[in-house]
C-alpha cells in the first residue's frame, strides 16, 4: 500500500513537470508581438545604432562586454554563459541584440534561421591561440606553433581549413585524432566546445576550426593531444594554472595580451550585431509554415537523434552518477572517521576537525572545485573527474559528519554508560547500541544531503568535466534550443534523485529495528 | 574476606568534591542502603566503584584485586558488578529479550539458545513474561526498570548496585520495582542501593550508610540509624525525614497538591498506609473548611501546616496555624466534616490568640 503511494507521488510529480513545461513551450511558441523595431521605418536598413538603448546581451568573460559598452552606451546589459542562453534570451525578447564574432553568427544563423545578424562588421578582429606567459617552455612551444602556422599559411593548408569550417559541406567537417603518435609528449589544450565553428562537439567528437588546426599541429610535431573543456571565462585561468599548454583561439585584445602570449593570427573576422531575423527588413516577408506538432517533432529529432546526441546525454549521466556515487561513498566514510575522531579525539584534533567542517560549510562548492583544480592540483595533471570526486568528497564529508554528529548526540548518553557498566568496551558500545540508533535518526536527513550532492554535481562543468548538465549545454550550443535539452536534463536529475531516495529508504528499513525485527518475530 | 573494600576513596571536580574520604567494607550477602541528603555524592560513590567515574584518589578492591589499578582490565571487572540506573538506560534499538541476553552472549560467550532460555526465565521472574519482543519505548517506567534489573543480573554479577532505582518513577509504579528488589534480597544477592525510600531501606537492608559531606558519616543497622542515630547530622536528617511543613494561601488552596506532598511524606517515613489515609483526610477536611470560610470573608490568609511523626512512630501530630479573624473549624462547619475529623483524631484542640500585631488561630491534633 505504502509503496503504491510512493510510485503515485512520482508519477504525479512527473506529470506536473511535463504539464508545466508544455505550458511554457506553448506560451513561448507564438513569438512576441511587440516588435521593438515596429516604430522604425521597415524600408530603412537596420544598423547597430538602432539598438542603442535596447536590452543588450553579453557573453560573459569575452571582450564583447567592453565593445557593448562602446557601441550601446545607453543600453541595459544582461550577462549570459554561452550562445545558447543568449539565443534563447534573444528569441524570448529578454534582450534585443548581442555582439558576437561573425564566424559564430554564421553557424548560429544556419541552425536557427530566426536569429540573424547585421552584416556590417563593427570591428576587424584577429583570432589567435593563447599561451602562458613567463614560462620558457611555453615560449619554445609558441615558436614551434608559429612556425607551423607560417608553413600551413604558405602551402595553402590554412585556406583549405577555412573552406572546410566556414563552408557548408558537413561531410568534410571531421577531425581525426586517432593517428597522433605522441613521441614528443602530450599537449593539454583547453577549449570551449560550445563555440561553433571553432570548437564544438559533433557526433560525440570534438571538432571545429581550432581543433583541426591543433590536431594538424600535433600530428606535424609528434604530440599526443588531451582536450579540456571549460567556459569562455575559465579558459585563461585554466591556462595560467599550468594545467594546459595553450588554449584555442580567442579575440586578441590589449587586456588579454597582458595575461597571455598570443600566437600569430589564425583566422580573422569581426564583431557583428546578432538580432532576431524578423527585426531585419530583409527578412520581413519570411513566415513560419510548420505547425506546432511538427515543430516539436523536429525539435526532438534535432536535439536527441541527430548526430547521436542521446549518446552525449548517456555519457553525461555516466559522469554525473560516477561523481555522485564515489563522492557519496568516500564522503560518508570520511564523515564517519571525522565523527569518530571528534568523539574520542583530543582538544587539538577536535579544533582542527571543527575548523575543517566550518571552512567547507562556508565555501561555495564551485569555488572549492576551482581552487582544487586550478590551484592545488594545477600542475600535477590530475584528471578533472578525480578532482571533482575529491572536491565533492571533502564537501560531503563536512556536511555528513555534522548530520551524523547531531544524530549521535540525539541518543542519550545513558545507554553508553549502561553498556560500559555491563562490560562492553567504548567501541563495542558505540557500534552495537549508539550508532545503529543514530542511523535511524540521521538517515532521512542524509538522504536529502545525497540528493543535494547529486544536484550540486551539475557545476563540474566549471572544471571541464562533461557531466549531464555540461552535455546538455553542448547540445544546446549546437541546436541553439533550450527547451528539450533542459527538460530532459531536469527529468533525468529527478529520476536519479528518486533512485537515491529509494536506496536510502531500503537501508532505513534494514537498520530500523522496528520494521526489521517485527517481521522476523512474527515469522518465528 | 570482604567482597569489596574501599580505601580513602576521593572524587574531586574543579569546583566541588562530592567524595572526600570513603572507607568501607562490603561482605558477600550484604544489602546496604546508602541514604543521605541530596547532592552528597551517593550516586558518585556507585559510579566510582565500577570506574564509570574515575576516582581522584583512593583504592577499591574486588575479591582482593585492586580495580582502581590502571593495569586492571576494567571491562572484565564491570561484568561482575551489575548496575541499575535511575533512568533505566535500556538499549532502545533492542527488544526486551535482547536487552537482557545481548551482554551474556557478546561478553560471556553464552550460546544464544541458552542465553534466551535464561533470559526468558529472568523476565518471568521480574514479572515481564510475554513482553520479550516489545521495545523499551512500549513499556511503562516500572517495567523498564524491571527489564534493567533483569539485564544486570543476567550477567550473574557478584554485586548489584542500584542508583536511585525508583526515583524517576511515577509513585504508583514504585512498588512493583521494590518488590523485585526484595525478591533479589531473598535470593541472597549482594546489593548496594542508593535510595530515598526509607521504609524500603529499613525493611530490606542489613546495613545503612548515612552519607554526608563526602564521607560515610554514620553506619549501622537500620534500627540504629532510624531509631537511635548516634551523631548529630544523622539525627537531624532522620528528624527532618519525619517532619513536613508547608504553607498554602486560603484563596487558592491546592488540595490535590497538599495530598501529594503528604503521600510522598508517608512513603519516605515509616507510616502505615492506614495512618496515612487518616492524616490525609483530616488535613483535607480542615483546609477545605478554613479556605471556604475565608473566601466568604474575603480575607487572604496564609495557612501553615506542620506534620511530625512522633518518636514512637504509632502516631502523627498535626499543627495548623493561620492568622485572620477567629474561626474554629473543629466546632463550626459542615457536620459530616466535623464527624470525620473527630473520629480520626485522638486529640483535637483549637486556640485563638490575640497578639499585639497579629491574631493567630491554632489547631493541634494527634492522629
Amino acid at each position: 500500500m505504502h509503496k503504491r503511494t510512493k510510485v503515485t507521488d512520482i508519477i504525479i510529480a512527473l506529470i506536473l513537470l511535463v504539464v508545466i513545461a508544455g505550458i511554457v513551450f506553448v506560451i513561448l511558441m507564438p513569438r512576441r508581438t511587440n516588435n521593438p523595431m515596429n516604430g522604425t521605418d521597415t524600408e530603412k536598413t537596420v544598423t547597430y545604432e538602432d539598438y542603442n538603448g535596447k536590452n543588450i546581451g553579453i557573453l560573459t568573460g569575452t571582450n564583447m562586454e567592453a565593445e557593448s559598452f562602446k557601441y550601446f552606451p545607453d543600453s541595459k546589459y544582461f550577462y549570459y554563459d554561452g550562445y545558447p542562453n543568449l539565443n534563447t534570451a534573444l528569441e524570448n525578447g529578454v534582450i534585443d541584440a548581442y555582439l558576437a564574432d561573425e564566424p559564430a553568427m554564421k553557424s548560429i544563423h544556419a541552425q536557427q534561421p530566426q536569429i540573424d545578424y547585421i552584416k556590417e562588421r563593427l570591428t576587424h578582429n584577429e583570432y589567435s591561440f593563447a599561451f602562458r606567459k613567463n614560462d620558457p617552455a611555453e615560449k619554445k612551444l609558441l615558436d614551434q606553433f608559429n612556425q607551423f602556422m607560417q608553413k600551413i599559411r604558405a602551402d595553402g593548408t590554412l585556406a583549405e581549413i577555412d573552406s572546410i569550417w566556414f563552408g557548408t559541406d558537413e561531410s568534410k567537417k571531421v577531425v581525426d585524432m586517432s593517428d597522433l603518435t605522441g613521441e614528443n609528449g602530450t599537449l593539454h589544450v583547453v577549449t570551449t566546445s560550445t563555440d561553433e565553428p571553432f570548437s564544438y562537439i559533433k557526433d560525440g567528437k570534438n571538432v571545429g576550426y581550432d581543433i583541426d588546426v591543433t590536431v594538424r599541429f600535433c600530428r606535424e610535431c609528434g604530440y599526443a593531444l588531451v582536450l579540456g573543456d571549460v567556459t569562455f571565462q575559465a579558459r585563461i585561468p585554466a591556462l595560467e594554472s599550468g594545467q594546459y599548454e595553450f588554449t584555442t583561439t580567442m579575440n586578441v585584445t590589449p587586456e588579454r595580451k597582458e595575461a597571455v602570449l598570443f600566437s600569430e593570427p589564425v583566422s580573422e573576422g569581426g564583431i557583428v550585431v546578432a538580432v532576431r531575423s524578423e527585426d531585419l527588413a530583409e527578412n520581413a516577408s519570411e513566415t513560419e509554415s510548420r505547425n506546432f506538432f511538427q515543430k516539436i517533432a523536429d525539435s526532438f529529432e534535432k536535439n536527441f537523434i541527430r548526430e547521436g546526441r542521446w549518446k552525449l546525454i548517456l555519457q553525461g549521466i555516466g559522469a554525473t552518477c560516477l561523481i555522485t556515487v564515489l563522492s557519496a561513498i568516500f564522503g560518508t566514510i570520511l564523515a564517519f572517521i571525522i565523527c569518530l575522531f571528534r568523539r574520542s579525539g583530543g582538544k587539538f584534533t577536535n579544533k582542527v576537525l571543527n575548523g575543517y567542517v566550518k571552512l567547507l560549510q562556508g565555501t561555495p562548492t564551485v569555488v572549492l572545485l576551482m581552487i582544487l583544480y586550478y590551484v592545488i592540483f594545477g600542475k600535477l595533471g590530475v584528471s578533472a573527474l578525480i578532482v571533482a570526486v575529491i572536491g565533492f568528497t571533502l564537501n560531503a564529508a563536512a556536511y555528513v559528519s555534522e548530520i551524523m554528529r547531531s544524530g549521535i548526540e540525539s541518543i542519550d548518553e545513558g545507554q553508553q554508560k549502561a553498556a560500559l557498566a555491563l562490560g562492553y568496551t567504548e567501541r563495542q558500545a558505540f557500534f552495537k547500541f549508539i550508532f545503529p540508533q543514530a542511523a535511524v535518526h540521521f538517515l532521512p536527513v542524509y538522504k536529502g544531503e545525497l540528493v543535494n550532492l547529486l544536484k550540486s554535481t551539475s557545476i563540474v562543468g566549471y572544471i571541464s568535466v562533461l557531466d549531464l548538465t555540461k552535455m546538455s549545454d553542448i547540445i544546446r550550443s549546437r541546436t541553439y534550443e533550450a527547451f528539450f535539452p533542459l527538460l530532459a536534463t531536469a527529468v533525468i536529475y529527478f529520476f536519479l534523485a528518486w533512485l537515491i531516495t529509494i536506496l536510502i529508504q531500503f537501508i532505513l528499513k534494514r537498520v530500523n529495528p522496528r520494521t526489521n525485527k517485527r517481521k522476523g518475530g512474527m515469522h518465528a | 574476606m570482604s567482597l569489596i573494600k574501599i580505601e580513602h576513596l576521593q572524587k574531586k571536580y574543579t569546583e566541588s568534591m562530592p567524595l572526600k574520604d570513603i572507607n568501607a567494607e562490603i561482605n558477600k550477602g550484604d544489602i546496604i542502603s546508602i541514604i543521605g541528603p541530596s547532592g552528597t555524592g551517593k550516586s558518585t560513590l556507585l559510579f566510582c566503584l565500577n570506574q564509570l567515574e574515575i576516582p581522584t584518589a583512593g583504592k577499591v578492591f574486588l575479591d582482593g584485586e585492586e580495580i582502581t589499578d590502571p593495569k586492571c582490565d576494567i571491562n572484565a571487572v564491570r561484568r561482575k558488578m551489575g548496575m541499575v540506573f535511575q533512568h533505566f538506560n535500556l538499549f532502545n534499538n533492542k527488544t526486551v529479550l535482547e536487552n537482557v541476553i545481548c551482554a551474556p552472549m557478546d561478553l560471556l560467550k553464552i550460546p544464544r539458545a541458552q542465553a534466551e532460555k535464561e533470559g526468558r526465565e529472568l523476565l518471568k521472574k521480574v514479572g515481564l513474561e510475554g513482553r520479550e519482543d516489545h521495545f523499551p519505548e512500549e513499556l511503562s517506567g516500572g517495567q523498564k526498570q524491571r527489564v534493567a534489573i533483569a539485564r544486570a543480573i543476567a550477567m550473574k554479577p557478584e554485586i548489584l548496585m542500584l542508583d536511585e532505582p525508583t526515583s524517576a518513577l511515577d509513585p504508583t509504579l514504585v512498588n512493583e520495582v521494590l518488590s523485585v528488589i526484595r525478591g533479589l534480597a531473598e535470593d541472597g544477592m549482594t546489593m548496594l542501593i542508593v535510595t530515598h525510600e526509607m521504609r524500603f531501606a529499613r525493611e530490606v537492608s542489613n546495613r545503612i550508610f548515612f552519607l554526608t559531606d563526602g564521607e560515610i558519616y554514620e553506619e549501622g543497622s537500620p534500627e540504629q540509624i532510624f531509631e537511635n542515630p548516634q551523631r548529630e547530622k544523622t539525627r537531624a536528617f532522620i528528624k527532618q525525614l519525619k517532619t513536613l511543613s508547608m504553607t498554602v494561601s486560603s484563596l487558592d488552596a491546592d488540595i490535590s497538591g497538599i495530598t501529594e506532598q503528604l503521600e510522598e511524606f508517608g512513603r519516605k517515613t515509616l507510616l502505615s498506609s492506614r495512618k496515612m489515609r487518616n492524616l490525609s483526610l483530616v488535613v483535607e477536611e480542615l483546609i477545605v473548611q478554613i479556605a471556604s470560610h475565608y473566601r466568604q470573608t474575603q480575607e487572604d490568609v496564609s495557612i501553615h501546616i506542620y506534620v511530625e511523626q512522633s518518636e514512637t512512630e504509632n502516631s502523627v501530630s498535626l499543627e495548623i496555624k493561620y492568622q485572620g479573624s477567629a474561626f474554629d473549624p473543629t466546632e463550626n462547619g459542615d457536620e459530616l466534616s466535623l464527624l470525620i475529623i473527630k473520629n480520626m483524631t485522638s486529640e483535637l484542640s483549637y486556640q485563638y490568640t490575640r497578639g499585639s500585631e497579629n491574631n493567630v488561630n491554632q489547631i493541634h491534633a494527634i492522629i
